[in-house]
């Protein structure tokens, strides 16, 4: 849904009340909006995989069809207060850096630039050198947890976007190879 | 064996258990740390199935010496057999929660010799998470029956739930199934315990729908039960499959339209605080809830004429399919600012279900024609 400006302007001034009456026309459409936009922030908490850097660098590349980068960085900076985390904006062309604690920096540059630029100031994190990292697990993690009995597509497809399973190949791979003659007869 | 590999059969043992939930309220003030437990679910991503992942499901080890005879673990199975040890549980466990893999950890185990050896090193995993690496997101950690209360005490300090599996309705039902867990003090004795402890995110329990003869009233009655005197946070029903090489293997499965079933009431005594005598004249003759609906079924008990929505109170409100608690509260708010509803089409965009609403409503005097009507004509 495309972003009404004037709309939201409008809401500003309003009242509670009428904007708790989702009977009118105005409520609702501001409703939709508020739920659109909640809705990527909360598919974006869920399935935006992190890759690690040896330097204590938590990383991400995203499209976003609303202003929520902002938003995004602030809750993982919470989880994660000792690392920084970088998030690109692709759509952008933008870089958005956060620590707990710091305020969220903007840099127009790619983000294997600001990676490089940010590594290079950095010492290596020895706490992430034992921990496994790459798709490997999780792939294997994944598979497992499939009750084949219990097989159901359509539940699938509601839960999961299609947009979300193209970034996720682990969950890709595993559901595109699990399907064979043997399931359509 | 290679940890992967380790993840792969450990996970696949662990799946049956359905408590995906990751909500804690718990408050963390420290920033050295890794990880925070969030108030509102999350997942990560889904199965096949349609199940929702957001946790990292694994046993500490599948090797268990409990004969339970739907269970592909017990004894009597022959398998793969793998053992985490509890760093490199940690370890893999991190790895994919920095990378937002996973939102929790939910750690089981199976029986190897004694609960108490086996949950000490469930424990030793729990405190290396906690300790070593920092980490302070939400652990599931599941009470093996039997367990000392010392150390349930040392996971309640640790984990932000606790769960213990029932398996069965009643005592009875419970020793078809297994001849070495004992109901009363195995199983209901510890969740006494934990009852009275301070685990953030309280207790659950998991029946095993269909593996005994039981019925969905039994069902239902234990479940009652153990919100009323468990403090149970809920309780979890996962239909019976028979997995090969188990003692019931020949047993047809659940139908997963049951497990639906018991889920709505369960939903409804819990949330909509309906008691369960109330689903009592809607059971058939078998005391099981019959297909369709258990809310359809309700309201044809309970109303004998749609109801004026502009009137009705909020526990009728919620009686009515396609009406949920949010719902009700919204119409209940419009009425109070003196806001009347006038044509069905304002419903829709209250989040009422109209599809399912409409037999049992009244809008402005307005009730929906049913085709008997016209016959009747």
């Amino acid at each position: 849904m495309k972003l009404n400006e004037s709309l939201v302007k409008e809401a500003s001034s309003a009242s509670q009340d009428e904007l708790e009456n989702l009977t009118t026309k105005k409520a609702r459409k501001l409703y939709e909006m508020s739920r659109e936009v909640s809705k990527e922030i909360h598919l974006k908490k869920s399935f935006t995989r992190l890759s690690i850097s040896e330097y204590g660098i938590l990383y991400t590349s995203l499209e976003f069809t609303h202003r929520i980068e902002h938003i995004l960085l602030r809750s993982f900076t919470s989880r994660f207060p000792t690392f920084t985390i970088i998030i690109e904006s692709k759509g952008k062309r933008a870089c958005y850096i956060g620590k707990k604690g710091k305020e969220t920096e903007e840099v127009k540059a790619p983000l294997r630039q600001v990676l490089k630029n940010l590594e290079s100031r950095l010492e290596k994190d020895s706490f992430l050198q034992g921990l496994w990292k790459g798709e490997e697990l999780w792939e294997n993690y994944y598979s497992s947890q499939y009750i084949k009995e219990r097989r159901n597509l359509k539940l699938l497809k509601k839960n999961m976007p299609k947009k979300f399973l193209q970034h996720n190949s682990a969950e890709q791979r595993t559901w595109k190879r699990s399907r064979d003659l043997r399931d359509y007869f | 064996m290679s940890i992967t590999q380790k993840v792969s059969i450990l996970g696949e043992a662990g799946k049956w258990d359905v408590c995906a939930s990751s909500n804690s309220l718990r408050k963390v003030k420290t920033q050295d740390r890794i990880g925070n437990p969030s108030s509102s679910g999350i997942c990560h991503s889904f199965t096949e199935d349609g199940r929702c992942i957001s946790l990292f499901k694994v046993l500490m080890t599948n090797n268990c010496s409990f004969d339970c005879k739907y269970c592909q673990n017990s004894t009597s199975c022959s398998g793969p057999k793998a053992m985490l040890e509890p760093e490199e549980l940690a370890k893999a466990f991190m790895g994919l929660y920095i990378q937002n893999y996973v939102e929790g950890l939910f750690l089981s185990s199976g029986v190897l010799g004694n609960p108490d050896k086996t949950t000490e090193k469930m424990l030793e995993c729990v405190k290396l998470l906690r300790s070593k690496y920092k980490f302070q997101g939400y652990i599931h950690f599941k009470i093996l029956p039997g367990t000392s209360r010392e150390l349930i005490k040392q996971a309640d300090e640790l984990a932000d739930r606790l769960s213990i599996n029932i398996e069965a309705p009643s005592k009875s039902r419970l020793s078809e199934l297994s001849s070495v867990k004992d109901y009363k003090i195995d199983i209901l004795r510890r969740q006494a315990w934990i009852k009275n402890m301070k685990v953030q995110s309280g207790q659950t329990t998991q029946m095993v729908v269909g593996a005994s003869d039981e019925t969905d009233h039994e069902i239902l009655k234990m479940a009652d039960w153990e919100y009323q005197n468990m403090k149970l946070k809920r309780a979890y029903y996962s239909a019976f499959t028979p997995v090969p090489k188990t003692l019931l293997h020949f047993r047809n499965k659940t139908p997963l339209e049951r497990e639906h079933r018991l889920y709505n009431v369960d939903f409804m005594m819990r949330k909509y605080g309906i008691k369960l005598k109330e689903f009592k004249p809607i059971l058939n003759e078998e005391n099981n809830l019959p297909r369709g609906d258990p809310k359809a079924h309700l309201a044809k008990q309970h109303f004998s004429e749609p109801v004026d929505i502009n009137q009705a109170s909020y526990d009728e409100l919620i009686r009515v399919p396609g009406i949920g608690p949010r719902s009700a509260f919204r119409l209940i708010r419009l009425r109070k600012k003196s806001q009347a509803i006038t044509k069905p089409s304002q419903l829709e965009p209250m989040g009422v279900v109209m599809k399912r609403a409409a037999p049992f409503l009244k809008v402005n005097g307005h009730i929906q024609r049913k085709v008997s009507d016209f016959a009747k004509a």
